[in-house]
């Protein structure tokens, strides 16, 4: 096999001298992050899913590109991983049509809707043939991402006929109701539908439709410079700009080889924390304001606003925008500001705790948490469920300790599993990892070296995967590079996946403990629509 | 009970007044209609995203936190558009969330007034011109106010709502 | 009817529709002071029903007379449903005026149009929040009612304003009774109102809603008169709550001074009344639905021993 660094067998590799046999291994090449590219035709690929899916891998993205091999105009990348180790199948799309791999990869459901809005790719072998991320109003054969289609405003349909409005799955029988929600909901929250079919007060089917903030990311990429994309990279998703923007300017140092400063790795590293517990208190807040307990609630928000205003401090940005960028951080944080962020950081904690036993101490509020929106562990891998969401229904999936990038090899975050998988299995969860963040960013400013925050080598061309963690889960990036712009802006983020299984937690529960299950996973609107 | 009566006497962390009088009377001088005096005690608003990341929403609601504490101005954000005066959109509007505003829009009894808060909400930021939206908030509704930021903090959101409020007095 | 009772009418329809707001901003504050924040001024409610009154009222497509009618026809039922409990001067009853069980059916009159209003426009949330108030209205009903029996072996007769008298005169009544009392008829208080744990009255989530769901859909001043009468009924069930238990103060005689002095004490009373409402809320979580019926069967409960022990003791 062909490669840059010397190898053990991991999974992947395994899988490809194993599974797939024959010229495969002499065909497979190692991308710059450690993942294996191995291109395969329709009757080997075909073969090959089926032993790879009991294998136990797991299908994390699915895309389309455009001019990557040279056998046809589309290829298709999927992305497969297993025990810290990644496999990508690139299969060449001929006549625009490709085998449908749903039924196997139930992951893979959204993303082939997905690269038929985009591409125009057929999917044969599935049954779900409606569009995704274009809503009625966008033509028929639109496909934005198409290299002949240049961005520019289109001409919408006015008026939508009642046949090709969007189906639901309809519901019937004695006592059904069926509660169509938003996309405009009550609150201040982003827009989605959600359809429930309730007896009485109790659910028993859920469908989402999500798109509705569809901003064509993946499309404004293309073009830019990698400096330019930057910007698009932390408008993905407003409070997950830091991941986002960590995963893309990632991709593009391992594309092109560029070392990063320590320094710049260790202030990434305090920034991403920060992220995640800002994001955290959040949850919590929103929780407990989401059973009506306003007083626990504004312990959290409290805190939260406080974080935001250090963070502002330190980066200028409440969202700590502008200071990842490609080859490390734009901007050094002095000494004097990190010791001040370590000492902000021990007061948060002891008030952290003491709202925690606020709230862990009122019975109302461990009734309704307790047993409502439980995600059975047997949904993790099928359906690539990740983050907290996933470490509360007994998954051990951490970006951080399967695919350590930056410090996490010497900053390990800990985890206690807890399997229960209910609203009160989540708020632990957070909880827990909230403290860990703390304890991290006091030992990153307790150990940081010194040393320049920024490297100037080059961009160069080329394609890398990256993977970080974010504080809803998984963060996925893939950047094509050519003739120095952006050929290709692929990313996934954890909410993607994680939507779906809010379809599978919620029946079952009354209609009223639907917000506080959706709180408990805090799934981003924006980052799923893109 | 403990809880909620110690949680009563404590120190409240409202600050003074967060929004300083300069912003104030910028954001004052481009409100582009003159405001009912009514609204001067009691301004009820809609929220609405049209496409926006997120991060303007989450300022929206810091407003809510015990820092800025929005209703002590009489400022409340309502459940439904036929409570409310004020239509407060983020975003760029998204095509598959243009019907979704005009019909928000439509729902709100008069008087009634809209405000862009965001880059995107103003002129439509960095999706300007491209497939996915229309633009800014005006190509959809008459905006009479538009509050810029990528996001704007809640200082400032504070600041264009109180100058909305504010100007309120003028009329009389 | 004597000039007396005019008057009565006159003065304690006033008196309610005027204070009734003040209440309802002052719990609002209490729940704001446990979050940590100065929360809304105490005459906000009454800022923002004079700003309604200003407002356009919009009908939806599909809402037929009940959306003009109920609003109007809700708020007649509270206002004729306020004459019969005397907030600050305790007169001769007129004709059946008083009678206990009539003032519930005439809050379950309003409580039928505010029901049939949510439906009417033909919303999913409207049509959940009246059904969920016609379920907590079919179960609470027979508490309430034995509520009201307790009242009525306690102080022996049927008609409030001959219980107000009776609690004025009687000076400290059997102390025990009295806490059980005021524990029943704080459920019940907090059931009607419609507030937590029974239903969140500041929600913003649709799917939660009861009381806010049903109101959904109006606006200008039907949205004024829903929010006005919802003040008023709970005016009157905490006057109900405060005038049998802490009856100090209160005017018998017509005399100005009798009178302010008994409108300045009510008002104290009230305040007080509504730090504890505040407060109660702000310490739970809402509870779930089909755990309501818990909550009531304490007011059931203590009722039923009221009536055993006026009974057999």
């Amino acid at each position: 096999m062909t490669g840059t660094l010397p190898h053990r067998e991991d999974a992947a590799s395994k899988a490809i001298r194993e599974v797939l046999g024959g010229d495969a291994p002499a065909r497979a090449t190692r991308g710059p992050g450690g993942e294996w590219y191995v291109p395969v035709d329709k009757s080997s690929f075909e073969r090959a899913i089926p032993e790879i899916a009991a294998r136990k891998f797991v299908l994390i993205s699915l895309f389309c590109v455009e001019g990557f091999s040279p056998e046809s105009r589309h290829s298709l990348l999927y992305v497969l991983e297993r025990k810290g180790s990644i496999l990508v199948l690139v299969r060449a799309v001929a006549g625009g049509q490709a085998t449908s791999v749903a039924t196997i990869f139930p992951s893979a459901a959204w993303p082939e809707r997905e690269c038929r809005d985009g591409f125009g790719i057929g999917f044969t072998g599935t049954s779900d043939t409606r569009r995704l991320l274009l809503h009625e109003p966008y033509p028929k054969d639109f496909h934005p991402l198409d290299k002949a289609f240049t961005n520019a405003p289109i001409v919408t349909n006015d008026d939508v006929p009642a046949a090709d409005e969007y189906p639901f799955k309809a519901m019937t029988g004695e006592g059904v109701y069926q509660v169509a929600v938003g996309p405009v909901h009550a609150g201040i929250i982003e827009p989605g539908h959600f359809r429930f079919s309730v007896i009485g007060e109790t659910v028993f089917n859920l469908e989402i439709r999500m798109f509705y903030t569809h901003r064509g990311i993946e499309k404004l990429a293309e073009g830019k410079s990698t400096e330019d994309c930057v910007k698009v990279a932390e408008a993905v998703s407003g409070d997950e700009s830091v991941a986002n923007v960590t995963s893309f300017c990632m991709a593009v140092e391992r594309l092109s080889g560029i070392t990063v400063p320590d320094r710049a790795w260790y202030l990434r590293t305090i920034l991403c924390e920060l992220e995640r517990c800002c994001s955290h208190l959040g949850d919590e807040a929103g929780m407990l304001t989401d059973v009506a307990f306003a007083l626990g609630s504004s312990q959290f928000s409290v805190l939260r606003e406080e974080v935001f205003r250090k963070n502002a401090e330190l980066t200028g940005s409440r969202f700590l925008r502008g200071m990842t960028c490609i080859g490390g951080v734009s901007r050094d944080i002095p000494r004097d500001r990190l010791a001040d962020l370590a000492e902000f950081v021990g007061q948060l904690r002891k008030r952290f705790r003491v709202g925690l036993s606020i709230v862990l101490s009122t019975p109302s509020v461990i009734d309704r948490f307790s047993t409502t929106g439980v995600v059975k562990r047997e949904l993790l891998r099928p359906l690539n469920i990740t983050g907290p969401v996933a470490r509360a229904s007994g998954g051990r999936v951490d970006v951080r300790l399967d695919h350590p990038y930056g410090v996490y090899d010497r900053f390990v975050p800990v985890h206690t599993p807890i399997a229960d998988g209910d609203v009160l299995a989540r708020f632990t969860v957070k909880a827990q990892e909230f403290l860990d963040s703390l304890d991290l960013i006091e030992r990153l400013i307790a150990a940081i070296p010194e040393g320049p925050v920024q490297s100037n080598e080059p961009v160069r061309d080329g394609y890398a995967l990256a993977l970080v963690e974010s504080a809803r889960g998984q963060n996925l990036c893939w950047v094509r590079v050519k003739d120095g712009r952006i050929d290709r802006y692929k990313v996934r983020t954890a909410s993607y996946c994680n939507w779906l299984a809010i379809e599978h937690a919620v029946p079952g529960n009354i209609v009223a403990d639907f917000p506080v299950i959706n709180k408990s996973m805090n799934l981003s609107y924006a980052g799923t629509d893109m | 009970m403990v809880n909620a009566f110690s949680c009563l006497v404590k120190r409240k962390v409202t600050d003074e007044h967060p929004a300083k009088n300069e912003e104030i009377e910028k954001l004052g001088a481009e409100i582009k209609r003159e405001i009912d005096a009514r609204f001067g005690r009691s301004l009820a608003i809609r929220e609405l995203d049209a496409g926006s990341d997120n991060a303007a929403e989450i300022e929206i609601n810091n407003l809510s936190n015990a820092y800025y504490d929005v209703e002590r101005f009489g400022i409340a954000f309502v459940a439904s558009p036929r409570h409310a005066d004020v239509l407060l959109v983020t975003g760029a509007v998204t095509h598959n969330m243009e019907i979704a505003v005009k019909k928000t829009y439509d729902a709100m009894p008069f008087p009634k007034f809209v405000v862009a808060a965001g880059d995107d909400a103003c002129d439509g930021g960095i999706y300007k011109g491209t497939y996915a939206v229309l633009g800014g908030v005006d190509k959809v509704l008459p905006v009479d106010l538009i509050i810029p930021g990528n996001p704007p903090t809640p200082a400032q959101i504070l600041a264009g709502l109180l100058a909305l409020m504010k100007n309120a007095g003028k009329t009389r | 009817m004597s000039a007396d009772f005019v008057l009565y009418c006159i003065l304690n329809t006033a008196v309610v529709v005027l204070i009734s707001p003040l209440f309802v901003s002052l719990v609002k504050k209490v729940k704001a002071w446990t979050q940590g924040r100065q929360g809304p001024s105490v005459f906000q409610t009454y800022y923002t029903l004079a700003k309604l009154l200003r407002k356009e009222t919009i009908y939806s497509p599909h809402a037929s007379w009940v959306s003009r009618v109920a609003p109007v026809a809700c708020m007649a039922a509270i206002l004729t449903a306020s004459l019969f409990v005397p907030l600050v001067w305790v007169t001769e009853p007129y004709g059946g005026i008083g009678n206990i069980i009539l003032f519930l059916y005439l809050l379950v009159v309003a409580r039928f149009f505010m029901a049939l209003l949510g439906l009417d426009a033909g919303s999913a949330f409207g049509g959940m929040g009246s059904s969920r108030e016609m379920s907590v209205s079919a179960v609470i009903e027979p508490t309430t009612i034995v509520v009201f029996a307790a009242l009525a072996f306690v102080f022996k007769t049927l008609n409030i304003f001959d219980m107000m008298a009776a609690a004025v005169s009687a000076g400290t009544l059997k102390t025990p009774i009295l806490i059980l009392l005021a524990i029943s008829l704080f459920i019940i208080l907090i059931v009607e109102t419609s507030r937590i744990p029974v239903d969140n009255p500041e929600t913003h989530l649709e799917l939660t809603m009861i009381h806010e769901g049903m109101i959904l859909e109006q606006s200008g001043k039907n949205l004024a008169l829903m929010e006005l009468s919802a003040a008023i009924k709970q005016t009157l069930l905490m006057a109900l709550l405060i005038n049998l238990i802490v009856p100090w103060g209160i005017a018998t005689t017509l005399s100005a001074a009798a009178i302010l002095a008994a409108l300045v004490i009510f008002l104290v009373k009230g305040c007080v009344l509504s730090l504890v409402i505040g407060t109660f809320e702000s310490s739970m979580a809402k509870m779930r639905f089909f755990r309501l019926p818990g909550l009531f069967m304490m007011a059931f409960f203590f009722s039923t021993l009221i009536v055993i022990i006026e009974v057999f003791a």
